[in-house]
């Protein structure tokens, strides 16, 4: 096995003439989970992203519950990683410092006549294993929810799901997989998987060619989200087929953010959970998703027709939504396989490729059962060895909101930084910024700054915030602003001087 | 705790006025935070004339205008703070700021004026469909980047709204070498004045089109298109009426007010 080598800095490529002993495809919740989880041990990993930076694929576009665990079918994958999930979010939120909050979610019957729906759910939840289960009567209802319709029936009662942040999971799973050793590639586009031989051990391996180098490693994993079928039907000849299925959902603005305090939803249908109503872990309301099978896995549009259907739809189960405050829409695709499963371990005809694909809804919640589950499955394939030196916790963005008004004068005395507000919607200082880029897998864009801090999240969308942010990407990065983007790729925010200006 | 009679929150022209008035009426203790480096707010980004005509009885242009009431606040030697933002404005009437030099501080208040200007609201808002791709900008941010930037946007421009800082920032992007393709106004008139229609829109042949509204916005990661169409009276858009435009820049504008 090669030896295991550190690297905190992050590199644009990788060595071509390393073997790696795994390579991890995308980097959304899944793959970082899996990363983090890797990390611990003794081997030489590295994760190959598309996109210019962690949590671009679904992982940033979701409902963001972490969901308790009675919606998946008994017996299966989901239902079983979904409660393990659950079950470890509350340590893993506290060791990567991020925000995590039990608010408890409520399935509303509103019809006497599906009244036996909620019984059915309260027992798959109990034969899954889902804890504190319970169904209310429609007054115990309306007295832990005041703002249910008032058509409410009855509710199934789960105090163990939660809300989290999407980016923040993802983020602090990769900075703390990146700080104990895993590599990053970005800008990093997959294309081809060729399986090989070692010519050392004779044991098998792949060459996968990338837009940014050659790779060769022992195993692949392939969390690569909507794309995973693609890379499944590439190596083995069992295919499989992954549907995007869009959601459209609203944000509102956090003035209203306490309409309802419980993760909302209606009573499930075939097509998934329903659109639901949820205070967000940072105050905000959500309303969605809608679900809409589309063939483009790069369809994160929104459209007026789902918009439309959501809004309709989303005042059957809490009264008065106050649906005007909308701030954003935005979409996100599920990774909808057509068995409805997880999809995880060695491919049966491609020997030491490893699938994490259908990963839909409970995915986030699943993450981190996931990454442990396939981390101990390396661990016995590699005959891995554990290091002394992992560090498990990591210190996230410091936020000064936090702080007394002492403590935040100490700190705007040691860094003035903190003294100025970029973001007022969400007031997010530059200190929190320049905290954001220099971090390990530090931000890069506009939306890297934003899913880091928060800021342009708020009730102007960037409006204000963005030249300030630009201006701080360019000092810190030495990046010139016409060469900073939005979120990688071409998307450039300015593309030249205007007349008379000197470059 | 220090304390002023009035604090102002805001430099911009309303802030400025309140505090050059109210030293006039005699009150000494005046201080004006401001969140930007300087003072003049919005008018600074505001490079277009036609301001001052009924205060000064000339034509000036947004920053001349603002220079005019800054001077009378040097002169009268009202106080004021720069990069300073106010976090917290509690009932009793104790201002919380802060800024990078003095850190987080208090402030007693005789009187709170609050003239923090208008924000604009941003596409989500609108509930635009489409993707979320770079290059769409309310009106202010575009006319911010362009005016105290200095940095283009984009070369093909469609502006939706018609209220005056979309009309002017027409005319704008015109002068800087930008194709400014259609103004598209959900409602039925122009929520701008007359003058600027003419003179921002008509003179450089550029199409103002009523009762329209956007139904798409095409491009993944910078604006390629944007679909407009025709709205009925219940504001909904009339299908076949949708007209495509290729663009990289679309502005939206639309302001609400400040909280
Ligand atoms: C509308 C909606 C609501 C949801 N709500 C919830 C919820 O409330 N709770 C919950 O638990 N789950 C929820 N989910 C599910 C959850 O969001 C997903 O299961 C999870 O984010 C999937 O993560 P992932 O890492 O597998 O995929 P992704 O986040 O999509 O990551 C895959 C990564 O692979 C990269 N990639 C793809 N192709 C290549 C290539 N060729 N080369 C390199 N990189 C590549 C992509 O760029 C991407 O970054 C929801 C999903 C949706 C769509």
């Amino acid at each position: 096995m090669e030896t295991y080598r550190p690297l905190f800095v992050l590199k644009w490529k990788g060595d071509e003439s390393v073997l790696y002993d795994v390579i991890i495809i995308g980097a959304g919740v899944t793959g970082s989970a899996v990363a983090r989880e890797l990390s611990r041990y003794k081997l030489n990993v590295c994760v190959l992203e598309k996109e210019e930076d962690v949590c671009c694929g679904t992982s940033k576009a979701n409902s963001a519950i972490v969901h308790a665990g009675f919606d998946a079918a008994e017996g299966s994958l989901m239902a079983r990683f979904n409660v393990r999930g659950n079950e470890m979010m509350g340590d893993l939120a506290k060791d990567l410092d991020i925000p995590f909050k039990r608010n408890g979610a409520m399935v509303v019957c509103i019809h006497e006549s599906e009244k036996d729906g909620l019984k059915d759910l309260y027992n798959r939840g109990i034969a899954n294993g889902v804890k504190e289960l319970k169904i209310l009567n429609r007054e115990e209802c309306l007295e832990i929810e005041p703002n249910l319709s008032d058509k409410v029936v009855a509710a199934l009662y789960a105090p163990t799901s939660g809300i989290i942040c999407p980016f923040m999971l993802n983020i602090a799973m990769a900075e703390n997989a990146n700080v104990n050793g895993v590599e990053f590639f970005f800008n990093t586009k997959v294309e081809k998987l060729t399986p090989d031989t070692c010519k050392k051990c004779g044991q098998p391996i792949w060459k996968i060619r990338t837009n940014n180098g050659e790779y060769k490693t022992r195993y692949v994993i392939n969390a690569a989200g909507v794309y995973a079928d693609y890379f499944h039907n590439m190596v083995s000849e069992k295919k499989i087929h992954i549907t995007p299925r869009r959601g459209d959902y609203c944000l509102l603005d956090k003035t209203v953010g306490n309409h309802v305090s419980h993760t909302i939803f209606p009573q499930p249908t075939k097509l998934g959970k329903g659109v639901l109503v949820s205070p967000t872990i940072h105050g905000n309301l959500i309303v969605g998703p809608t679900a809409v099978d589309i063939e483009n896995k790069e369809g994160n549009n929104t459209t007026a027709a789902g918009i439309a259907d959501l809004i309709a739809k989303a005042g059957d189960h809490v009264r008065n939504l106050p649906i005007r405050q909308v701030i954003t829409s935005f979409a996100g695709l599920r990774a909808h396989e057509d068995h409805h499963e997880f999809i995880l371990g060695e491919v049966e005809d491609a020997p030491h490729f490893i699938d994490c694909a259908g990963i839909e809804s409970p995915g986030l919640t699943s993450s981190p059962a996931i990454g442990e589950y396939i981390g101990q499955m390396m661990k016995e394939k590699l005959g891995a060895e554990e290091k002394e030196d992992w560090v498990g916790t990591r210190k996230g963005i410091l936020n000064p909101a936090d702080l007394s008004i002492e403590e935040r004068n100490e700190l705007i005395k040691k860094n003035p930084a903190y003294g100025r507000i970029i973001c007022r919607c969400e007031s997010v200082t530059e200190g929190e910024i320049i905290d954001a880029i220099h971090r390990p897998l530090g931000a890069r864009s506009l939306d890297g700054v934003k899913r880091r801090t928060r800021a342009g999240m708020g009730r102007c969308q960037a409006g204000f915030c963005s030249p300030r942010t630009m201006e701080i990407i360019n000092r810190e990065l030495g990046l010139p602003l016409t060469e900073i983007t939005k979120s990688g790729g071409d998307s450039k925010l300015v593309i030249e001087r205007t007349k008379g200006v000197e470059a | 705790m220090t304390s002023y009679d009035i604090v102002i929150v805001g430099g911009g022209p309303a802030g400025l006025a309140a505090a050059v008035a109210a030293k006039k009426a005699g009150t000494d203790s005046i201080l004006i935070i401001e969140r930007d480096k300087e003072l003049g707010g919005i008018l600074n980004q505001c490079i277009h004339n036609g301001f001052g005509l009924h205060t000064f009885k000339e034509e000036l242009t947004g920053p001349e205008y603002a220079y005019r009431f800054i001077q009378q606040v040097y002169d009268l030697g009202i106080e004021y703070k720069l990069d300073t933002m106010v976090m917290d404005i509690a009932e009793d009437k104790t201002v919380t700021a802060m800024n990078r030099t003095d850190g987080m501080f208090q402030i007693k208040a005789g009187a709170v004026i609050l003239a923090m200007g208008c924000r604009e609201r941003p596409r989500g808002a609108l509930n635009i469909p489409g993707y979320r791709p770079a290059g769409i900008y309310s009106a202010g941010t575009a006319q911010r980047l362009v005016n105290m930037e200095g940095y283009m946007p984009g070369r093909e421009v469609v502006i939706l709204g018609s209220g005056d800082i979309g009309l002017i920032m027409a005319r704008r992007m015109t002068f800087e070498g930008a194709i400014v393709k259609v103004v598209a106004e959900l409602m039925p008139f122009s929520g701008g004045l007359k003058r600027n229609i003419v003179q921002c829109l008509d003179d450089y042949g550029i199409p103002l089109k009523l009762s329209h509204t956007v139904v798409d916005i095409e491009g993944k990661e910078r604006v390629s298109a944007v679909t407009i169409a025709e709205v009925g009276p219940d504001m909904k858009p009339i299908p076949g009426t949708e007209e495509r435009y290729t663009c990289d820049t679309p502005a939206t504008h639309c302001c609400s007010p400040q909280d």
